[in-house]
């Protein structure tokens, strides 16, 4: 397993939702966390690694297959 | 190097290279965040040239997004010498059906662990990651609070980074 779950995933999945907003601007918060330890840069681009996974596939859906509700109109 | 108009971003850059280059440091440059840096403003001042709102969020914006690309660079790099080695195969030997095949089954996947999160959180999670509109943005539009919208988002993410690692462990 490539993705280990460890302690800090809760925190770095956190971080990296954070970041995807347009509006961040943290960064010095990201930076002073991700300097307390060495494990939290592994666990912050795991967090990142999967949120871009499902936003890239999401992105290949179709208009159709977009919204469910849309479908039975 | 400069463009007409990166003049502005550049004493941004100066200005802020201190915190720029701890971020990039802190992000896995490590003792190459200079390099880093100046490869990240070679890259800036060849781009056509945009309004820029706030300079400051932009160069951190494109320094996350730097290191994100030199990520996934290193990785496909890495997966080549492995290939080459016949020690694997790769996305490149399977047929483009199967390909294909793969890519709409996590689809309907990820489609289906957000719908189970219900249909609230689904809509929350596409705005916010498909649509790119803030979580400020969302609260407002729904009505919702704030934290609200940020525990969606974590159910939401959550389930999908533990999707993720069930379907890469399968």
């Amino acid at each position: 397993m490539t993705t280990h779950p460890s302690i800090f995933s809760e925190a770095a999945r956190l971080w990296a939702m954070r970041v995807a907003d347009p509006s961040f601007d943290d960064w010095d918060g990201l930076t002073r966390w991700l300097e307390t330890s060495p494990a939290h840069l592994a666990a912050y681009e795991a967090a990142s690694d999967a949120d871009q996974w499902a936003a890239e596939i999401l992105a290949g859906e179709t208009r159709e297959e977009k919204d469910p509700r849309r479908r039975r109109n | 190097m400069e463009t007409p108009g990166s003049g502005a971003l550049h004493a941004t850059l100066l200005a802020e290279r201190g915190r720029l280059l701890r971020f990039l440091a802190a992000r896995g440059a490590g003792d190459e965040a200079e390099d880093v840096l100046h490869d990240l403003w070679q890259k800036i001042a060849v781009a056509p040239e945009r309004p820029v709102a706030d300079p400051v969020s932009y160069l951190f914006r494109a320094a996350e997004n730097h290191m994100r690309d030199l990520r996934r660079a290193r990785i496909s790099r890495e997966k080549r010498q492995h290939d080459w080695h016949g020690l694997g195969s790769s996305p490149e030997d399977e047929p483009v059906g199967e390909r294909v095949f793969i890519a709409r089954e996590q689809l309907q996947q990820v489609q289906a662990a957000l719908a189970a999160l219900g249909s609230r959180v689904d809509h929350v999670f596409r705005r916010y990651r498909l649509d790119g509109v803030g979580q400020a943005d969302i609260a407002s539009e729904l009505g919702m609070s704030l934290s609200s919208v940020e525990k969606d988002l974590q159910k939401a993410y959550r389930t999908l980074a533990e999707l993720r690692i069930k379907l890469h462990t399968e």
